[in-house]
């Protein structure tokens, strides 16, 4: 019998532990009632966010839940994630799915790494978290930010701050004894980091600090190694949980910008109407060149400006 | 024991000590350039000029004293073992018991060495590297595991090699070595 | 699975016997057990990728630190004075150099995240401290690994942090509910530490101007807590960075007295390698350990089984603190919390136990296992560092282990120990 065993690692309660494991369980149960088991190790008991982009290529993790940004060490086209695009969760959503799009180009270049890339979902552009409001450009000259990315540090760079590397374990009592001005981190980990506890604006600027992407990757050798009835199955269950799993994304933004809202703080989402979009959008120009230069053609393609 | 083989085994003893020294050596050097990074990060920070790669940096350092050091602290017998229920035993039962689990720990260490290469091949076959902001390529420091894996197998063969030439009394000896 | 487990669990205990070294055991014993439940392919390349992962950690970067910050004082002699300064402040009372270490423990607790760093720190400093005092190895070493456990119940914490995260709990509430806890638990051990000593062997009344030449004496040391305070809670620097500055503090003082010199700094550092050198493979390979007992879904199984016992309070306390003394035999402790916390955090909900509440309750539960024999990582540690003899230790722990145990029923039963004082200062609930 074949047994399909997740890795996911962090908390209890983020949507992608919460959602995903269930609806894939469900998925297989529908799609081939005796066939499959599924088994959920959690907490990052097999492995963390940080030990993927090895573990999955190894073997040493079979099926894991992935950070994709956090794979820019082993495919470096997932650097796309981080580029400073001033997209919407739609329009990148929508680059997903396409023909050719995201998902087709990633998969290409997972595959070269030994591993499959089976789901995607965005988890919505990291927020920016801070004591005073930091709202415009102009407001971070000489801000010390955390950041957890070369393209982070890049955007931080530009807009005249200064970029601090701090591990995420960290970021609280950095923010609360004010090792840092701002933290940058995903909007999700402002509740799961209790982060209105040490600030008081939460800004999201669109994506020009990149998104955070997430996505569920299996090892290639173990999975050409199942029989191909189950890899079809495994293949379409993972699909539709990954797509129940952007829908509670949505749902949930909704819902903790509300509670975010009720814990006092100022939550302000960049949008293309808004005067700083264009000033963000100046700045950001030549960094997305940049980044863009990085990556490869067809990937570049997709995200570029039209 | 022939003469060849005696020197042939004085000459592994010898080199092991050496090869046990370099890597303590290492290791010392390792840990001041580990203070003085985390030193003059915090102070450009403070001057708001943070550096991105020093804490990064001084990971990797810690790594590499880690398991170069394996092979150097084994050398001085400063690996923890419990020993009161061999202590309890008669010289030559004591010698047995030295034999077998140092046969055992020399397992272990050739499992890990095998293992380190294993996993140093595949991450220089795909390039892989760290996926943080220096992107360092991850071989680099799981040779220094390789490589720590090497000084570990050598340092307990060493170890072995002494207790087949001069009995229980080495392990008896190694506890009053001073590791702190 | 269950017997593989076991029998792998009576092949480490019969290799730690015979004298296999530690990490060895558990490396060896992992790989036999990774082997029978999935199979030999791609075997060793597992174990390189956990062990790999394992100490790939940023948090990790505070142990050498703060050894090396152990073994400087050492060098310059200053450790020495801390002890004579401590010595005089509590001469009047039985066992006050005891009660000195418990004390030193806490201070330090309050700068280190870590219980490991906690007791190979001040081990270093109060072992040779102690002997040159009359007190028993094992004695001391004893109070040196209770004492470090405060290391993670006074913040800051890094199980504490862990915890919050995987419970959404608030890391901020998390670390205030740990000081009452700790507090108390620094007074039951001095207290214990006060009734259960003999008089202390070169014990002598000081004179208030004895005292106050001892606190001058040691003053570049006493100074070094509030340094690493400032330094911690202005945000110069974070939990594991003040250690760094820790150190160059010391070397420049000690340069500065003459009490360094370069031989001495390079004696000092080559200790401080050789023992976290020691420590690290201990981690590394306990994660190993802690992978095999992972993939037989063993601790999984029993951690739901309590879930499902329908027991009373009482019943599913002590089979929480049964359990977590038990499998912290064999795995290290972040293992613990990540494999226990999701199962066992629900049914302590249930059971009517405050969130804050059962952090202490687990902080303490993984305390206990760390310094119970016959095997725990702050023993270990604590044994080679003071060259103290594992049997002797094993047996002067036994009374704190008694003792913490006690308090993680307290903390059940008047759960305001823990809850207090968040509540108080007003962490929104
Ligand atoms: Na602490
Ligand atoms: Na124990």
């Amino acid at each position: 019998q074949t047994a399909i065993p997740l890795a996911t690692w962090g908390g209890q309660s983020h949507v992608g532990v919460r959602e995903f494991p269930p609806a894939m369980e469900r998925a297989l149960k529908e799609l081939e009632p005796h066939g499959i088991k599924f088994q959920h190790f959690p907490g990052g008991q097999l492995g963390q966010d940080k030990d993927m982009p090895v573990a999955i290529p190894t073997g040493q993790v079979k099926f894991g839940w992935i950070t994709v940004n956090g794979w820019s060490g082993t495919v470096r086209d997932s650097k796309v994630m981080d580029a400073p695009t001033g997209l919407s969760m739609a329009q990148l959503d929508a680059l997903i799915d396409k023909p050719g799009g995201l998902m087709e180009q990633l998969q290409k270049a997972f595959q070269a790494k030994n591993s499959v890339l089976l789901g995607l979902a965005d988890l919505g552009p990291p927020a920016l978290v801070s004591k005073v409001p930091l709202l415009k450009p102009a407001d971070f000259k000489g801000k010390k930010i955390r950041v957890f990315s070369e393209g982070l540090a890049e955007a931080v760079r530009a807009l005249g701050g200064s970029p601090v590397q701090i591990p995420f374990a960290d970021v609280y009592t950095a923010m609360q004894y004010g090792t840092v001005d701002a933290a940058i981190l995903g909007f999700q980990g402002v509740e799961s980091q209790r982060m209105y506890e040490v600030g008081k604006y939460v800004l999201v600027p669109a994506s020009f600090f990149g998104t955070t992407m997430m996505g569920w990757a299996a090892n290639k050798t173990w999975f050409d190694s199942l029989p191909e009835a189950d890899r079809k199955v495994f293949v379409k269950a993972v699909d539709q949980a990954s797509r129940h799993n952007r829908k509670a994304i949505l749902e949930e933004i909704e819902h903790l910008t509300k509670n975010y809202r009720d814990r006092g703080m100022t939550v302000t989402f960049l949008t293309e109407q808004m005067p700083e979009y264009a000033q963000f959008k100046t700045v950001f120009d030549p960094v997305l060149k940049a980044a863009l230069k990085q990556l490869s053609p067809p990937i570049a393609a997709l995200v570029a400006p039209k | 024991m022939s003469s060849t083989l005696g020197r042939a085994a004085g000459l592994v003893v010898r080199t092991v000590d050496a090869l046990g020294w370099l890597g303590g050596q290492f290791a010392n050097l390792g840990i001041w350039l580990l203070t003085a990074f985390v030193t003059y990060d915090v102070a450009l920070r403070t001057l708001a000029e943070p550096t991105l790669w020093a804490g990064e940096v001084s990971v990797y350092l810690m790594l590499a004293i880690a398991f170069l050091g394996a092979g150097a602290t084994q050398a001085v017998d400063g690996h923890f073992r419990v020993t009161f229920v061999r202590d309890m035993f008669p010289p030559r039962g004591r010698a047995v018991l030295d034999v077998i689990s140092l046969l055992l720990a020399l397992v272990f260490a050739l499992i890990f060495t095998w293992g380190a290469y294993t996993l140093l091949s595949f991450s220089w076959m795909l390039d892989l590297r760290t996926s943080t902001i220096l992107q360092v390529p991850l071989w680099i420091m799981q040779a220094c595991m390789f490589v720590g894996g090497i000084l570990l197998s050598l340092a307990t063969l060493r170890d072995l090699i002494r207790v087949a030439r001069e009995g229980s009394v080495v392990a008896d000896e190694a506890e009053g070595i001073d590791v702190i | 699975m269950e017997f593989i487990a076991l029998g792998v669990i009576g092949l480490f205990l019969l290799a730690l016997a015979i004298g296999v070294p530690v990490y060895s055991a558990m490396g060896l014993c992992a790989a036999l057990g990774i082997y029978l439940v999935e199979g030999g392919v791609g075997l060793p390349n597992k174990m390189a990728v956990t062990i790999y992962g394992s100490l790939d950690s940023f948090v990790l970067l505070a142990i050498p630190l703060y050894i090396l910050a152990g073994t400087l004082l050492q060098e310059t002699g200053q450790s020495t004075k801390l002890f004579n300064f401590a010595a005089s402040l509590v001469s009047r009372l039985r066992g006050g150099l005891g009660v000195a270490t418990i004390l030193a423990c806490a201070l330090f607790s309050a700068v280190c995240g870590s219980s490991i760093a906690t007791a190979a720190t001040i081990g270093l400093v109060a072992v040779p401290a102690l002997a040159a005092n009359g007190y028993p190895s094992a004695r001391a070493g004893g109070l040196i690994a209770a004492g470090g456990t405060l290391g993670i119940l006074i913040p800051p914490s890094i199980a504490l942090l862990i915890y919050g995260v995987l419970t959404d709990q608030s890391i901020g509430a998390l670390f205030v509910a740990g000081v009452v806890p700790g507090i108390m638990l620094v007074a039951i051990m001095a207290l214990y530490t006060i009734a259960s000593n003999p008089k202390d062997p070169h014990q002598r009344h000081y004179t208030v101007g004895e005292v106050g030449r001892a606190a001058l004496d040691a003053l570049p040391v006493l100074l070094l807590p509030v340094l690493i305070f400032v330094g911690l809670y202005t945000g110069i620097a974070t939990a594991t960075e003040v250690a760094a500055i820790a150190v160059v503090y010391i070397v420049t003082v000690g340069l500065a007295m003459r009490t360094l010199d370069l031989r001495k700094i390079w004696r000092a550092g080559l200790s401080a390698a050789h023992s976290s050198v020691m420590i690290f493979m201990l981690i590394a390979f306990g994660a190993l350990m802690s992978y095999f007992f992972t993939i037989t879904g063993v601790p999984h199984r029993l951690t739901a089984a309590i879930a499902e016992s329908g027991l009373g309070f009482f019943g599913v306390v002590s089979l929480m603190v049964i359990f977590y003394v038990v499998l912290g035999t064999f795995l290290e402790e972040l293992s613990m919390m990540l494999i226990t916390i999701p199962i066992l955090y629900p049914v302590a909900m249930q059971a009517g136990i405050d969130p804050l509440a059962f952090g202490i309750f687990v902080v303490l539960a993984i305390q206990v296992a760390q310094i119970s024999p016959p095997v725990g990582l702050v023993l270990f540690a604590i044994a080679k560092i003071g060259s103290i003899p594992f049997d002797k230790l094993s047996r002067a722990i036994v009374p704190y282990c008694v003792l913490m145990i006690l308090m993680m029923y307290a903390v059940c039963y008047w759960q305001g120990i823990a809850t207090w004082l968040p509540r108080t200062m007003d962490y929104s609930r």
